[in-house]
């Protein structure tokens, strides 16, 4: 008998340390590991997350390693997450992991790095930013372009609000048009999608990487952008894929592209490699 | 281990039926109450179907069961208690297998080993021995001789020849069943990989070119190939094909009970449905035939890219039971350019 010590598929218990509301359909969990040491990771990886009798859901590890505990900030789309909707603190969840690759955080050392988010996109881009804030000598320039549908769908307002007073990060906030060029009443920010954006402001590629993640459409239009306007490499451009899963460890079978398993070699990818894929997308 | 070879007279099979029950879990093909051939449990040698038909379903569940426990947790007060899935009392032996229900676990062992170990897929495949019997004629739709998948890890294979079976032993686990019951097996000393040539020649067995692996090259550069959308757009996303087939391993995972007690299990999940890689704002899969696509170039292409073997053993079944008649192996040789023209020809309209 192979005998596991460890069973691959039983997760552990953690507490739900705080609960943040984040936008009508989004909220942050702090989560605290009492069972023993919080596990080692690295920005970009995720974790399968469940509540016992409802099941298990895929979310990214949205805080900085350096932090105590975990951050996850779930969107309410169906089951499982509208349960995690329900949790109160002091509430157990289950979790497995981290699973999956990271960003390459010494690999962007020395360079300008421009972030660009979309929504919910924005919570794994989350721990990265931090991680760089916190270590902010080891970098070039960094920005921050920022868009939602609604100015109520924007996630931790209240730290963008903070990035927004600091003078080592640019911040540009966006909300999408709905008639494009007319300004929103009360809106801080710009009313435009990312496109326009990138090709109004021209970052230059020189030195700079790009790391951004949202829903697959703003990805591969500000990919388009960034690659036929702005001069850029795929090899700058990084992003985080997002596929169903359900094992998050290369078992299951639901979340591969071609040979790729999203779960165990992404789900961070450089846009070289996107672009080899088969274009299921 | 090199290969071994024995004589087990067709008259001693009974004989180790029985003597193995005492040892092992002894799984075999046996009619259910409706007369359906199925790998179960029959409890004499009378009631074991030792013939080479084909059941529907394969022989993959004794691995990877349709629905099993991962984790079973109970609630007490304030506190959550969890545990993993128990060890299985007894080493299955299973009686009988088809050769290709055998071989695909050598094939799905890459995936449930390959960096993190799937520790309850794993401990049932290293508690069970296989004692395959060879075909004595090719099956309704099966082309287990266009594809060279290796049959070395299978543990035993008895090929029915005048009077006895030859039995071939290739790995430590074969060895010992015959070491254990040695009483029944006589040694083989004549030309045995002769005598087993001559023996796939007449059943239909030997493999012929072109092999299936070759179309690999084609289906690299048949991802966007327009008749995708006429010729597989026909399949209804069932699922047959792949609950019957030997290789197919996707699973979901669910919970089952309450927050008080229950369990969280795998089940078996099909890449033609539906809903499989649905996702709240985005459906890479939208289309059926892309669904489809999934399931051949997985098969054929991906799983090889990546493991080595094809993720199939040509056993047929996804041809026989698919309910709209769609034909993997046409498939293949059209869409890796082994052959010009696409299947089905008038029923697709082409
Ligand atoms: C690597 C990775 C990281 C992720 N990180 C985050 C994160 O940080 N935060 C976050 O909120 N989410 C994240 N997600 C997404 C998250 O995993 C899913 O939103 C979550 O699993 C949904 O689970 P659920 O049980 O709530 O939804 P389900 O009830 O399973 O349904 C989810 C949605 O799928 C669709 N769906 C379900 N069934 C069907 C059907 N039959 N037909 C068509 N569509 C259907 C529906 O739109 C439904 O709303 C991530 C996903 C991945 C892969
Ligand atoms: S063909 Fe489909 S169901 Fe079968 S193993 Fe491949 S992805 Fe899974
Ligand atoms: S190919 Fe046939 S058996 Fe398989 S899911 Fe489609 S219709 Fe069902
Ligand atoms: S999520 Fe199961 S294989 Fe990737």
């Amino acid at each position: 008998m192979v005998n596991n010590p460890e069973h691959l598929y039983v997760p552990r218990l953690v507490r739900v340390a705080a609960v943040v509301d984040e936008t009508p359909t989004t909220k942050t969990f702090q989560l605290a590991f009492e069972d023993g040491p919080r596990p080692d990771f690295k920005c970009g990886q995720f974790g399968e997350f469940g509540i016992y009798g409802v099941g298990e859901a895929t979310f990214c590890l949205a805080s900085p390693p350096s932090r105590d505990g975990l951050d996850i900030t779930v969107k309410d789309v169906g089951k499982v997450t509208r349960a995690f909707h329900n949790l109160n603190e002091g509430d157990l969840v289950t979790f497995r992991g981290p699973y999956g690759n990271w960003f390459p955080y010494d690999g962007f050392k020395g360079k300008k790095l421009l972030f660009i988010g979309g929504g919910i996109g924005q919570a794994p881009l989350r721990g990265l930013l931090w991680a760089c804030l916190e270590n902010r000598n080891d970098f070039d320039e960094v920005d921050l372009i920022y868009a939602t549908r609604e100015e109520c769908e924007l996630v931790y307002e209240r730290e963008l609000v903070e990035f927004e007073g600091r003078d080592d990060i640019g911040v540009t906030l966006a909300l999408d048009p709905v008639c494009p060029g007319e300004p929103i009443p009360g809106w801080r920010g710009r009313t435009s999608f990312v496109p326009p954006i990138l090709e109004e402001d021209r970052p230059s590629p020189e030195n700079r990487v790009v790391i951004t993640c949202g829903p697959p459409i703003m990805i591969k239009l500000v990919a388009n952008s960034l690659l036929e306007k702005l001069g850029y490499a795929p090899g700058q451009i990084w992003t985080t894929l997002e596929m169903r899963m359900k094992c998050g460890l290369g078992k299951c079978g639901r979340c591969n592209i071609g040979s790729t398993y999203v779960c165990k070699d992404g789900p961070v990818f450089n846009y070289e490699q996107i672009l080899s894929f088969p274009q299921e997308f | 281990m090199a290969a071994e070879y024995y004589r087990l007279n067709k008259d001693k099979v009974g004989e180790l039926f029985e003597r193995a029950r005492a040892d092992y879990d002894v799984v075999a093909k046996t009619r259910d109450a409706n007369g359906n051939l199925v790998y179960g449990r029959p409890a004499t040698f009378d009631d074991v179907a030792f013939v080479d038909e084909q059941p529907p379903m394969s022989a993959k569940a004794f691995a990877l069961p349709q629905t099993e426990t991962l984790v079973r947790y109970e609630r007490e007060d304030e506190k959550i208690r969890a545990e993993g899935p128990e060890a299985e009392a007894r080493d299955v032996l299973l009686f009988g297998v088809n050769i290709c229900d055998a071989a695909a676990f050598d094939i799905i062992d890459h995936v449930f080993k390959w960096d993190y170990l799937d520790d309850p897929y794993l401990g049932r495949r290293a508690d069970a021995t296989l004692f395959a019997l060879a075909c004595a004629a090719v099956q309704q739709d099966c082309f287990c001789d266009r594809i060279s998948y290796a049959e070395d890890g299978v543990d035993t294979v008895a090929y029915p020849l005048e009077g006895y079976y030859l039995v071939k032993v290739q790995t430590e686990k074969g060895r010992k069943l015959v070491e254990r019951y040695h009483d029944l097996f006589d040694a083989e000393d004549g030309d045995a990989e002769a005598a087993i040539n001559t023996f796939r020649e007449k059943a239909g067995t030997a493999k012929k070119e072109p092999l299936l692996e070759s179309a690999r090259a084609g289906l690299e550069k048949a991802f966007e190939h327009a008749d995708w959308e006429i010729l597989a757009s026909t399949c209804i996303g069932c699922g047959i094909c792949t609950y019957t087939c030997p290789t197919c391993h996707c699973f979901d995972i669910q919970d089952e009970g309450s927050a008080i007690a229950g369990r969280r299990l795998r089940t078996w999940d099909h890449c033609t449905g539906r809903t499989f890689t649905a996702m709240p704002a985005h459906q890479p899969r939208d289309r059926q035939y892309k669904r489809y696509r999934q399931r051949l170039l997985h098969k054929f292409w991906y799983y090889p890219e990546r493991f080595g073997p094809l993720l199939c053993t040509g056993c047929g079944r996804c041809i026989t039971y698919c309910p709209v008649k769609i034909n993997i192996k046409e498939l293949v040789e059209y869409f890796g350019g082994l052959k010009d023209t696409p299947p089905g020809g008038a029923r697709h309209g082409k």
